[in-house]
């Protein structure tokens, strides 16, 4: 039947409202965002790109290479509207659009809609643990689906091959302004180039490198327009050097999503179920394994091993390897069973215009329910409680509003970005989440040792000159411990998220006796 | 040859290029990004930093003399105290000769520093070597810091004296693997300097004598560390913080103003900051001035954090304030006129410290030796002479 749905599309449909609904109420976290946002209104206001960090005076003289810098502005510009929640829209678009494309490239490997989009679910929960966080790597992500969208094309008609190389060029071009991610993108395409070549020498010996120049050819075009797409950036080559640079950054050492992977934590479970399931497809599936597959799978594992982060590129990429064997599976399942299988299956994938009218209801209540109808249909904003995710500093930042801090703030690197953002940056916070790579190795090793009360924690706050300590509970409970103990400073407001401890000021001390009188030479002049 | 041929011959070129040239300006570029954060090249020669003021009425010949006498640098014998030898070397200078046969000269006191020979004649095979070569690279140079007597008490505090007495960077330093140079010490100071590490003061005052030429360099941190920086570093913290109480960033700062007059290096505006810096020590300094003189550890009175968090020093109140009043009245012979204090409080200061000092046993004179030679260098800027020549008899 024309213009119908099935209820397969509908299931799918549902599903990705569902996908929307839940990052459009996702709250804005309270890291990094509020930097990258800050970032990009400097840049909107300036018309240029920062050379340093404009908001941590320690980082001062710390060349700053902006990696993400249309990301910023288009968060920036989000922000600009006036109401926050327009940065969950854009960040909810941008999930759903990547979500999407990773379906249709499932699909164009070969998988069924079910298939495939049982392997967007999974790559959505593989890749769980960096999902929560509005930030650049939001975009960057949407164009490694892009990516593996426009590689689905392979060995598809000529035309639309040729069209799918060219449009490399482009994408990187947007990429390697929006994330630096865009390396991921030379991964796969080096996997893709490396494994063609082992392809056609294991089935054709090494003369089959020349009898399938076309393949070839057409993999190392594909790898050279995404170089040339990547250097159409303010920075050019330097982007690229700095981006290969960038992971050996000592202070990222300490970051524990740049740490190897450990088994027991939010992504080492992940991890562990998707080895568990490429086992066992790869055990079922009798499609062959292609040097590509293979060599994806090897380096984004190894890449996960290596940095745990790595698991946001590492989930599209094995259930794009995984979809087409599973599919083999499925197929051969449904094979082997009776008419009462296919007879069930045709019910599910009939078209009609019923789940249509319910696909278009089920649009339309997304909408409805979701933050983003609001500034068409009306209602009241969201509290704050709600909009900025729970352990961001409301009441600190409206007490610091109240009593500036002068000279430097000791504030958890993570709300740095947030406590910058919402002072005009006019408070001096010692460190924040976007200039982790840009501080002095010596300046963040003292901010982590203060954040977690190490010893000499007086001599360091002196050396910086801090007088405002700003103490996350939640996970700084010792330095909590500590500043209520240190003599001369004291606790001046507290919450359930955090505190906020000063020096003592006190107006008048007890002078000397006998001291002299007298002035400097200039009160003469 | 084939079309086909050809064309996959040309193609496969056209690859070979693009790969080729893509990689190598990529290798270019990194080099050149790296380039950039060589460490900068010193001059050979370290500069030198004369005083801005001289009072022989303040300071007699007579009394800069009878001061200096009692700190003449008596350590030959064993186990001489690196940071006593440091400071005997500062104060008297290479040239420095005595007629006291107890007393090193000034060529002795650097080749204890230089020469891991005289070192360990003086200190004995255990001792572990003051001057460090890097085991990982025999090009690198370093001298033993804050682990004992026989090493120097704070960062780059040996390379500062080495450089207050004109000693040049190609100077030989013979090491217990080998000869080596005071250059490769600076070089490896360089390498290892953050501007926010805990002693900066000599660091700065190291790199103001060998690298007075230099604009900016990149620090290993990557960081731009810009003379303005550097002052700022050494006004960032709270007046009696930092070694002695805060005075080396003073003297350290009030040097950086004087080298800036004769080539200029800090913007205006630091400039201006860092005078006006000067002046509000000096003013805590004539308000919390002893009536006999003297200032202790408390000497910057109440911040605006509270009152001074100085704890006294481990040699008694005595000590404190012969440290504190000559470390005052040294930075005050290099700062600008218009942070300079009122005639009463440096008249007050001068007549303390020569009455105290030789109010001192011999026993006490060796124990606050450190602290003396600044006091009796102080004595001797003010008068107007090098102390080598107060102490020399008139032929």
């Amino acid at each position: 039947m024309r213009g119908g749905v099935s209820a397969v599309q509908t299931v799918m449909i549902a599903g990705f409202c569902l996908l929307f609904l839940y990052h459009n109420y996702l709250p804005l976290f309270h890291s990094d965002l509020w930097g990258h946002v800050s970032y990009g209104e400097w840049i909107w206001q300036h018309r240029q790109l920062p050379v340093e960090d404009p908001f941590t005076p320690l980082a001062e003289g710390v060349p700053l290479v902006a990696t993400a810098w249309l990301s910023q502005v288009i968060f920036a510009l989000a922000a600009k509207t006036g109401d926050m929640e327009t940065i969950a829209h854009v960040f909810a678009g941008t999930v759903l659009v990547t979500h999407l494309l990773l379906l249709r490239s499932f699909i164009k490997r070969g998988a069924t809609l079910p298939v495939a989009m049982a392997g967007v679910v999974l790559a959505f929960l593989i890749g769980w643990s960096r999902h929560a966080v509005q930030r650049p790597e939001v975009f960057g992500a949407c164009c490694y689906a892009a990516l593996l969208w426009l590689l689905s094309d392979r060995g598809t008609s000529t035309v639309r091959s040729r069209w799918s190389t060219v449009a490399v060029l482009p994408l990187f071009a947007a990429w390697s302004n929006l994330h630096g991610s865009f390396i991921m993108g030379f991964v796969v395409l080096g996997c893709v180039w490396f494994g063609d070549v082992i392809d056609q020498t294991l089935q054709r010996g090494w003369r089959g490198l020349v009898d399938s120049h076309t393949v070839l050819h057409r993999d190392l075009i594909r790898l050279e327009l995404a170089v040339a797409g990547s250097l159409l950036n303010p920075y050019g080559m330097d982007l690229l050097v700095y981006s290969l640079a960038f992971p050996g950054h000592p202070n990222l050492r300490t970051v524990l999503e740049w740490f190897p992977l450990e088994m027991s934590s939010l992504e080492g479970i992940p991890m562990a179920a998707s080895w568990v399931l490429t086992a066992v497809v790869l055990r079922l599936s009798r499609r062959r394994m292609s040097g590509v597959e293979v060599l994806l799978l090897l380096v984004f594992n190894s890449a996960v091993c290596a940095r745990v982060r790595m698991i946001a590129w590492y989930a599209p990429v094995v259930m794009w390897t995984l979809a087409p064997h599973i599919e083999d599976i499925v197929q051969r399942w449904f094979a082997n069973r009776s008419d009462w299988c296919q007879r069930v299956t045709s019910r599910l994938t009939a078209l009609s215009p019923r789940w249509a009218a319910v696909s278009v209801l089920l649009v339309w209540t997304t909408f409805a329910l979701s933050p983003v109808s609001r500034p068409i249909l009306g209602g009241k904003p969201r509290p704050p409680q709600q909009v900025f995710s729970h352990d961001t500093p409301l009441g600190v930042t409206t007490y610091l509003q109240q009593h500036p801090p002068a000279g430097m703030v000791a504030a958890p690197q993570w709300w740095g970005d947030w406590l910058t953002r919402h002072s005009g940056a006019r408070w001096h916070v010692m460190a924040t989440t976007n200039a982790i790579h840009l501080l002095p190795a010596q300046v963040w090793k003292d901010c982590l040792a203060i954040s977690t009360a190490d010893g000499g924690l007086e001599r360091r706050l002196d050396r910086y000159r801090i007088n405002t300590v700003i103490v996350g509970k939640v996970l700084q409970p010792e330095l909590e411990h500590a500043i209520a103990r240190i003599p001369g400073w004291r606790i001046v407001f507290e919450d359930e998220v955090g505190l906020v401890a000063v020096r003592h000021s006190r107006k008048s001390g007890t002078p000397r006796p006998e001291v002299a009188s007298g002035a400097i030479r200039g009160d003469h002049r | 040859m084939t079309n086909a041929t050809r064309s996959r011959a040309t193609w496969t070129l056209f690859h070979a290029v693009v790969l080729i040239g893509s990689v190598s300006y990529g290798s270019w570029r990194y080099d050149r990004l790296q380039f950039d954060r060589a460490l900068p090249i010193p001059q050979n020669e370290p500069r030198s930093i004369t005083p801005r003021h001289q009072r022989p009425d303040l300071v007699s010949r007579e009394e800069a003399s009878r001061i200096l006498t009692r700190l003449q640098p008596r350590f030959r014998g064993r186990n001489p105290k690196i940071n006593s030898v440091e400071h005997a070397l500062r104060l008297w200078g290479v040239e420095a000769r005595s007629d006291d046969e107890t007393a090193l000269s000034g060529a002795e006191l650097r080749e204890l520093l230089l020469d891991h020979r005289a070192f360990a004649a003086a200190w004995g095979p255990k001792a572990k070597p003051f001057v460090i070569p890097d085991t990982r690279d025999t090009q690198r140079l370093m001298f033993r810091t804050d682990a004992g007597n026989a090493t120097s008490s704070h960062v780059d505090h040996t390379l500062a004296c080495l450089g207050e007495v004109g000693t040049p960077l190609d100077f030989p330093v013979i090491t217990p693997r080998g000869e080596s140079t005071v250059g490769r010490a600076l070089a490896e100071s360089l390498r290892q300097f953050s501007l926010n590490q805990d002693e900066y003061e000599w660091s700065a005052l190291v790199y103001l004598l060998y690298l007075p030429e230099t604009p900016e360099w990149t620090s290993t941190e990557g960081q731009r560390i810009t003379w303005d920086r550097l002052a700022e570093r050494l006004m960032r913290q709270r007046l009696a913080q930092g070694v002695c109480y805060g005075q080396h960033r003073l003297y350290t700062l009030a040097a950086l103003l004087r080298v800036d007059e004769e080539s200029p290096r800090l913007s205006p505006r630091m400039r201006q900051r860092a005078i006006e810096f000067l002046q509000h020590a000096t003013a805590a300094l004539v308000k919390t001035q002893h009536a006999e003189g003297w200032w202790a550890g408390d000497w910057p009175g109440i911040e605006p954090e509270g009152s001074s968090t100085a704890v006294d020093g481990p040699f008694g109140p005595q000590a404190d304030r012969l440290l504190m009043t000559g470390h005052v009245l040294e930075w005050w012979a290099y700062a600008p006129e218009e942070s300079l204090p009122n005639e009463e409080t440096l008249t007050r200061a001068v007549r303390w410290l020569i009455a105290e000092i030789d109010g001192l046993s011999n026993e006490q004179v060796q124990r606050y030796y450190p602290f003396l030679t600044h006091a009796g260098r102080a004595l001797a800027l003010w008068h107007g002479a090098e102390p080598q020549a107060l102490i020399e008899t008139p032929r």
